[in-house]
């Protein structure tokens, strides 16, 4: 019987483990499952390049992430438990958050409690039962810098509530959150995302997005504190959050992902519900999403 | 070829039947023999035999042992001493199940009157 070299285990390994699976004897069968198919198919005449091929439908990440994951549902009993409140409480209060926000808009009676329900859902279940399922994928040294992380995105999410609300506290929680997110979350996620990818093309997509984010988070922070720049950190903000990162993003990155059609459409649907929530949540007042805009082109001319 | 969603219910019990006959296998082997085993006709993929393999290990029907062949880890699947008697009633399960299948497949059923 034919025997794979170490080259050519490497090989396999190294689309396995682009996966990135958590459960690590889990990996290491699925390698020692996809090496022995390539070892029969190579002992029927093949060459390994030939093997290999046939083989690719098996490599697909998308393929060995939900094999992971249904692993998981079948062995632990509070991952598919949480997997499930997530999912529920995610959708309700997104669905909460936008009907309170177009009665907000309309000046309708009940937007308020409908917002403080959708807020409650998304930062005490929904957040935390997310965190719960990745915290179970992640190594102990992470925990804490994951754990601040945590903090200041709970801290941002009941900051924005509190603003809305016009509650007293929001300036502290607001403030504390955009400190985390722009101070730590945002530069490690560049270094993470700069470590991890290959191609020097794909690490200057990356780049991109992550100094768009920062520069549209840091317009944010400017209107709030009504810093001159505002209108001008917003524009280039967005223009390059929305009209360079995501179509170049979806056209590069996404195209060498299987599978990339949900990550495109929660991509797109998540950056639409960012900018004009944040847009609007940075103008005084409620206002219609139409008047943010021509807002910020005025205030852009005028500075 | 077998379809894989009527088998789905029926993999633990013919996992656990090859394990008690051959004392212990690796995912790849247990793939092999039960192609082997049925001409061809059922194909255990990955995907459904690693996290089945799994929930047995979580349920303490099956141990693992760990070996390095070829250059990488091989994991091997064996019945566990307290899973013994799990096996083998799950074994029994399937083929009360399979008793009760065999009826629908008689002619009128088995049934000695005919329908009005």
């Amino acid at each position: 019987m034919y025997r794979l070299n170490e080259q050519q285990i490497g090989i396999i390994a190294n689309d396995v483990n682009r996966a990135k699976l958590t459960i690590t004897r889990l990996q290491d069968e699925l390698i020692d499952d996809l090496c022995c198919k390539v070892e029969s198919l190579m002992d029927q005449g093949l060459t390994f390049d030939m093997a290999y091929h046939q083989i690719q439908t098996d490599l697909g990440i998308e393929h060995l992430m939900a094999i992971e994951e249904d692993t998981l549902l079948l062995t632990d009993k509070n991952y598919a438990r949480m997997k499930t409140t997530m999912k529920i409480t995610g959708n309700i209060s997104l669905a909460l958050l936008a009907i309170g926000t177009l009665l907000r808009i309309s000046q309708v009676a009940g937007a308020n409690i409908i917002l403080v329900i959708g807020f409650i859902l998304l930062s005490l279940i929904f957040f935390p039962a997310a965190i719960f399922l990745d915290f179970g994928r992640t190594e102990e040294k992470q925990l804490t810098k994951r754990l601040l992380i945590i903090a200041g995105c709970v801290a941002l999410m009941n900051g924005v509530l509190f603003k809305v609300m016009h509650w007293n506290g929001a300036n502290i929680l607001l403030l504390s959150g955009w400190i985390i997110m722009l101070g730590i979350f945002l530069p490690i996620l560049f270094i993470k995302k700069l470590k991890e990818t290959e191609s020097t093309k794909n690490k200057w997509v990356y780049a991109l997005g992550i100094f768009s984010l920062f520069i549209f988070e840091l317009a944010t922070v400017f209107k709030f504190f009504h810093w001159p720049g505002t209108s001008f950190l917003m524009v280039v903000g967005t223009f390059l959050l929305i009209g360079c990162f995501l179509p170049i993003y979806s056209l590069s990155i996404l195209k060498e992902k299987q599978g990339s059609l949900s990550i495109f459409i929660f991509l797109i649907i998540l950056a639409i519900y960012a900018v004009t929530f944040t847009a609007l949540l940075s103008v005084n007042g409620a206002s219609a999403p139409q008047s943010v805009m021509i807002e910020l082109f005025n205030q852009s001319l005028l500075n | 070829m077998a379809s894989t969603d009527l088998l789905k219910g029926m993999l633990k019990p013919i996992i656990l039947k090859l394990l008690m006959e051959r004392g212990r296998m690796y995912g790849y082997e247990i793939t092999q023999l039960v192609k082997e085993i049925t001409d061809g006709e059922v194909e255990l993929t990955f995907g459904a035999l690693y996290p089945i393999l799994h929930k047995l290990e979580k349920e303490g029907i099956v141990q693992t042992e760990q070996e390095v062949i070829n250059n990488r880890n091989r994991i091997y699947y064996s019945i566990s001493k307290k899973g013994t008697s799990k096996a083998q009633e799950k074994i029994a399960e399937l083929e009360e199940i399979v008793k009760t299948l065999k009826v629908f497949l008689k002619p009128n059923f088995g049934l000695r009157y005919v329908p009005a």
